[in-house]
């Protein structure tokens, strides 16, 4: 029997015959673009960056090419989390990533920058300038970062810059929203409203050495913890295989990044999954859900906690303050958009309970601090006189005592002294109510 | 004696007329659903409200400073309680008047604008709305990011950024992605492709000079991109040189497209020697040949 082909037909619409051949006609004309009208050294940025929009790929990815840990990957979804959350409203997240040095950390950042949607901030001397182009143009850094992930590879360099203090004095503003600056030679002041620049920065232990907690340190943070000595040979031996591969691999003279392949798809893939997660965060975010009355609890317990370890005595030594501490208003807000905002990088539809551990950690790591390492001894022990504390935590005998005075302050009403088990003269110190109880929620005793 | 009726105003134009009187800067919040029809008495209230696109209570309430809405009534907003954002809305609002619009509509301006079928523009999008058309532009991952009103041309909503007209319809499969200036010479080349059965893909730029690098990640999939730019002659004003905005655009393109690691082959239409034909009429575009209004 023969085989009767049927011809497709290519579609309804009636077309014209002088129609198609005009169409024709016009196709002989198509010829290919001459030499000299492309411009060389074009430099086109979206080419780094692979579209993505699973979180796990991200994950596996990196995997392939460094020696995974748990922390790096907390990191990570942290700092996805901040992508996530640019334009929600609400107070702003910024995070602060420590990290020994080699531990990674600037190989996230440097993912994170194949997206457009993240700016590099470095060498910053200041987010407003004065200056403005012959067409009227302003040329603030702060009109170009709006809506954008900032993203501080070298915190430690800003930190020993001389405007140091006058940036982060601006980033406090900037982190409500609105900034301002008024020159002497203008007419008008300039006024920023309605900012949206999430930040994330990056650097070693010594960021921790800037005591902003008095100005109401906007930063959350987390550590990347030091690895076990099996964990670093592990680490090496990756190194080395690395190594070895890189050197027999010509660099492109296009792109300056001396990346191999797993490491370019790893940036790639995280680059796009920045975008997936800034296009489709607001059906990310609302799709978690999120029992109010059992967060509440513990939402209201973490702004707590951080409040009262976050704080610090003044350095003055004649000083007039009185010793203070924050409001946990704040540190609760962050710490739930956080929560949120991480369910929804990770593709969850609820919080789970490695979600609200991993906010657990962001807060202690946010806590972190001779007076917290004061009050977990403490804690575990029931109370302990100064000198046994100073040595369990290495630090001089002097300087405990002084937190210690500070920790039992009227204002931070941390600790309480008790008489000594001994009798006699000796002074020990134990938690008081409030904060034994409040340990106890993220705490277990010994 | 003749009667003169009164003419009565346009209440949805009321606060665009009030505000360019008086110069008031719109804040961004509700410049985009004030563009789309909105009454909003941002200048008295932090939240005015308006009536809802969807179910039609007086109830629709923007907030000026965050730029979201939603309707206290029916609640429309994107799976949550707090609100729609000015993309989200014109999502929402498009999906509401590709119910409403018409095939006879489709056709219509089909005839109107000179092409085959109101199947195409259909294809591409557009929704008559309140009085006129609007034409969705995508990203390179097909989502509608931009709602352009058209009028003498096509204006776009405030605050949201250009975006390309039928990416929605593109195959990546595909090997040959053309591109065209504004949305009708894609749609028209759109149908023409449809009755030839090649298997390419369109789209169209909303200016062929304010090409984007975030459009790359579309025009990577392909081996072929064809740049179908108007005939724009050279001229001279005031003793610079100016025009030839179609091989610039050109140069654009093919210098971006050019800079990928492995980038697609790209072909241009070459009207003359020099990119352009001073014999054909200056700005003539695609849609001009078909309708032959210029012979080849």
């Amino acid at each position: 029997m023969p085989v009767i082909k049927r011809k497709r037909t290519a579609s309804n619409i009636e077309c014209p015959k002088s129609r198609l051949d005009a169409f024709r006609e016009m196709r002989k004309l198509i010829s290919i673009v001459p030499d000299e009208l492309v411009v060389k050294g074009k430099k086109a940025d979206v080419s780094k960056v692979i579209s993505c929009d699973s979180y796990t790929s991200v994950i596996e990815a990196w995997k392939d090419c460094m020696r995974w840990r748990k922390d790096m990957e907390d990191a990570l979804t942290t700092m996805l989390a901040v992508a996530i959350s640019t334009e929600q409203v609400g107070d702003q997240l910024f995070l602060m990533v420590i990290g020994d040095a080699g531990s990674g950390k600037t190989r996230f950042c440097d993912a994170f920058l194949t997206s457009s949607t993240c700016h590099a901030l470095e060498h910053v001397t200041g987010f407003h300038s004065g200056y403005k182009g012959g067409d009227g143009e302003d040329y603030s850094l702060i009109a170009r970062i709006d809506r954008k992930l900032l993203i501080t590879p070298e915190g430690d360099t800003l930190m020993s810059s001389p405007s140091f203090t006058q940036v982060m004095s601006q980033q406090r503003r900037i982190f409500d929203g609105t900034s301002g600056a008024t020159y002497k030679n203008s007419k008008e002041d300039t006024t920023y409203t309605g900012l949206r620049t999430p930040w994330i920065m990056v650097g070693t232990p010594t960021l921790m050495d800037s005591d902003q907690s008095r100005l109401g340190d906007r930063f959350l943070r987390i550590f990347l913890g030091t690895p076990s000595r099996n964990e670093r040979r592990e680490i090496q031996k990756r190194v080395v295989m690395s190594a070895l591969a890189s050197v027999k691999q010509v660099s492109s003279k296009k792109d300056k990044n001396l990346t191999e392949n797993a490491m370019s798809k790893a940036y790639g893939l995280t680059g796009g999954y920045v975008e997936y997660l800034r296009d489709n965060s607001q059906e990310l975010i609302n799709g978690v859900e999120v029992d109010e009355e059992s967060i509440a609890e513990l939402a209201s317990n973490w702004g707590e906690f951080a409040s009262d370890f976050r704080a610090r005595p003044s350095l003055a030594e004649k000083k007039e303050a009185i010793d203070t501490k924050e409001m946990p208003t704040r540190l609760t807000h962050q710490l739930v958009r956080m929560a949120v905002c991480i369910s929804a990088a990770k593709g969850e539809k609820s919080l789970s309970e490695d979600t609200l551990a991993l906010v657990t950690k962001i807060m202690k790591d946010t806590s972190a601090g001779k007076t917290l390492q004061i009050a977990e001894v403490i804690f575990h022990a029931g109370e302990a006189q100064a000198r046994a504390i100073a040595n369990k935590i290495n630090t001089p005998e002097a300087e405990v005592r002084a937190l210690i005075r500070f920790m039992r302050s009227k204002q931070i009403n941390i600790l309480r002294q008790v008489k000594g088990k001994r009798g006699g003269n000796t002074r020990n110190y134990a938690l008081t109510r409030r904060s034994k109880e409040l340990m106890g929620h993220f705490y277990e005793a010994e | 004696m003749p009667v003169f009726k009164k003419k009565k105003k346009s209440k949805k134009r009321t606060y665009y007329k009030k505000s360019q009187k008086k110069k008031v800067k719109v804040p961004d919040g509700v410049r985009p659903y004030i563009f789309h029809g909105m009454n909003l008495d941002w200048e008295n209230d932090d939240d005015p409200k308006d009536e809802c696109p969807w179910c039609g209570k007086e109830k629709f309430s923007v907030n000026v400073a965050s730029g979201l809405s939603r309707c206290l009534v029916c609640g429309i907003s994107s799976d949550g309680s707090s609100g729609l954002n000015p993309m989200l809305f014109i999502r929402e609002l498009h999906s509401l008047l590709r119910e409403s619009t018409t095939s006879d509509m489709y056709d219509e301006l089909a005839e109107s604008r000179g092409l085959l079928s109101g199947e195409s523009l259909k294809a591409f999008g557009l929704v008559y709305h309140a009085g006129t058309w609007l034409v969705p532009a995508y990203t390179s991952e097909k989502k509608l990011s931009q709602l352009y009103r058209y009028g003498d041309t096509c204006y776009p909503t405030p605050t949201l950024s250009a975006q390309m007209f039928g990416a929605n319809t593109v195959n990546t499969k595909h090997k040959v992605l053309n591109v065209t200036e504004g949305v009708w010479d894609a749609v028209a080349f759109y149908e023409m492709l449809k009755v030839e059965g090649l298997k390419e893909s369109v789209v169209g730029l909303p200016g062929i000079l304010g090409f984007k690098d975030e459009w790359l990640k579309l025009f990577s999939k392909f081996d072929t991109i064809v740049v179908l730019q108007d005939n724009d002659h050279p001229n001279e004003v005031d003793g610079m040189e100016r025009g030839l905005g179609g091989i610039k655009g050109v140069s654009r393109i093919a210098s971006t497209v050019k800079s990928l690691e492995d980038p697609p082959e790209v072909k241009f239409l070459k009207w003359g020697e020099e990119g352009y034909n001073k014999d054909l009429e200056n700005k003539c575009d695609v849609r001009d040949v078909l309708n032959l209004k210029v012979s080849l």
